[in-house]
């Protein structure tokens, strides 16, 4: 977006004296600064600035280049090994590992969501019928006592949510829902703890890469 | 056929030297070994530092020659190892005292100039060196070496908007600690602009002198 004659210009000011403007927002600079006395002062406070940071001279190399060249080639390691350090590092297992959470993530997350999407409006259609109300009810009379005879110890899910909508045949719908926002968050979070790892990491590859 | 010797590029040498040829890398080395020794000294601010880590920085770059991209520019490359070699001296090197760090330019100059060049020289040193490294290393490279805030981004792995956002923190914080420099009427110029324009300017009496 493009400012108004009348606004300062002082984001770009920094990036006008590094002459790192061109085209259009040049000249837009440049008009502004030939009718506005602070912008003009930010200008000169700048290069006063970097005259000043210029007055500490640079470090005067006490040999020679080609001694200092010469004395750098006697440190240097062999060929041999540098063949070595430049090969590229292997991935390891885990590094591929932790590099495909995001994607285990994503994949996860919408395998859930085709599920759901899928089996609700099934379940809504099944559930609201009389006959299968009928069905359900006796199903849910005869279906815990089924499954306590297969699966002895396990409890089932009419006991533990004995007044829930269906009466543990199947998950009531609010609990889909609220168990499909659960996981939602749960990914969320972990894709964002992952994200702010992986830019932790990258930001001190990116300074001790060497 | 005549004798002038062929200027190899940058990328042409640094392919060479990845292959083993360490003449070639030799060139690299003098043709920027000035660069490297000041940009480390920017960054560590003590002398006696910088010619060991600036020699520690080209056998850091002929060891990872590799991972050099040719598409970039070798002088950020190189500079963004000199940085970190820098950094690492600062960490585990003992600091040294630099009593001749200031090179004397002219033995004609009086002893008192000389104190106070060499007086205003440290405080702004000491600025630099106030900052946090990442706007220490933008600043240097920018200011001290002249590289464009593409050239910045590309030697840093940063983006440019990162570039732009640091060097105006280290800007704002050297203004701050180099007002008292400043105000206290030390022979700086800006050198190009001396135009009066009636406000109060934070360098205001720069521009009396």
């Amino acid at each position: 977006m493009s400012e108004r004659m009348d606004e300062h210009v002082s984001r770009w000011i920094a990036a006008y004296c590094d002459g790192e403007l061109s085209g259009a927002k040049l000249r837009q600079v440049k008009a502004h600064l030939a009718g506005c006395p602070a912008c003009r002062r930010e200008v000169e406070d700048l290069r006063a600035l970097s005259a000043m940071l210029h007055a500490s001279p640079a470090h005067q190399p006490r040999t020679r280049a080609d001694r200092f060249a010469a004395q750098v080639a006697l440190r240097l390691p062999p060929a041999g090994s540098l063949a070595d350090a430049n090969r590229p590092p292997r991935r390891s297992f885990w590094r591929l590992a932790w590099q495909s959470v995001p994607l285990v993530l994503i994949v996860s997350w919408a395998f859930i969501q085709a599920v759901v999407l899928v089996t609700t409006p099934a379940l809504v259609a099944f559930t609201s019928s009389p006959s299968a109300q009928a069905v359900l009810a006796e199903l849910t009379r005869l279906a815990p006592a089924a499954l306590s005879a297969l699966m002895p110890g396990v409890p089932f899910m009419g006991e533990l949510l004995p007044g829930s909508a269906l009466a543990g045949w199947v998950l009531p719908l609010s609990e889909i829902v609220l168990l499909n926002l659960f996981f939602t968050v749960a990914t969320a979070i972990m894709f964002a703890a992952w994200l702010a790892i992986w830019w932790i990491d990258r930001r001190e590859e990116s300074w001790e890469a060497f | 056929m005549n004798g002038t010797p062929v200027e190899h590029t940058d990328q042409e040498l640094a392919s060479a030297a990845l292959r083993g040829d360490r003449r070639a890398f030799g060139e690299l080395v003098v043709r920027y070994r000035d660069g490297v020794v000041n940009v480390v000294y920017r960054m560590c601010g003590d002398g006696n530092l910088a010619e060991e880590a600036a020699q520690e920085a080209f056998i850091r770059a002929w060891t990872h020659l590799a991972s050099y991209k040719p598409q970039y520019a070798f002088r950020g490359w190189i500079y963004r190892i000199a940085i970190n070699a820098a950094l690492d001296a600062l960490r585990s090197g003992p600091r040294t005292v630099a009593i001749d760090d200031l090179p004397l330019e002219s033995d004609s100059e009086p002893p008192e100039e000389r104190v106070v060049r060499k007086e205003r020289a440290d405080w702004v040193r000491q600025a630099v060196m106030a900052l946090p490294p990442a706007s220490r290393a933008v600043l240097v490279l920018r200011e001290y070496e002249g590289l464009s805030y593409n050239e910045i981004a590309a030697a840093l792995s940063i983006p440019i908007g990162t570039v732009m956002s640091r060097l105006n923190y280290a800007r704002q914080q050297l203004r701050k600690a180099l007002a008292p420099v400043a105000q206290a009427g030390q022979p700086v110029r800006a050198g190009q602009s001396s135009e009066q324009s009636g406000g109060k300017s934070f360098y205001a009496p720069l521009h009396n002198l």
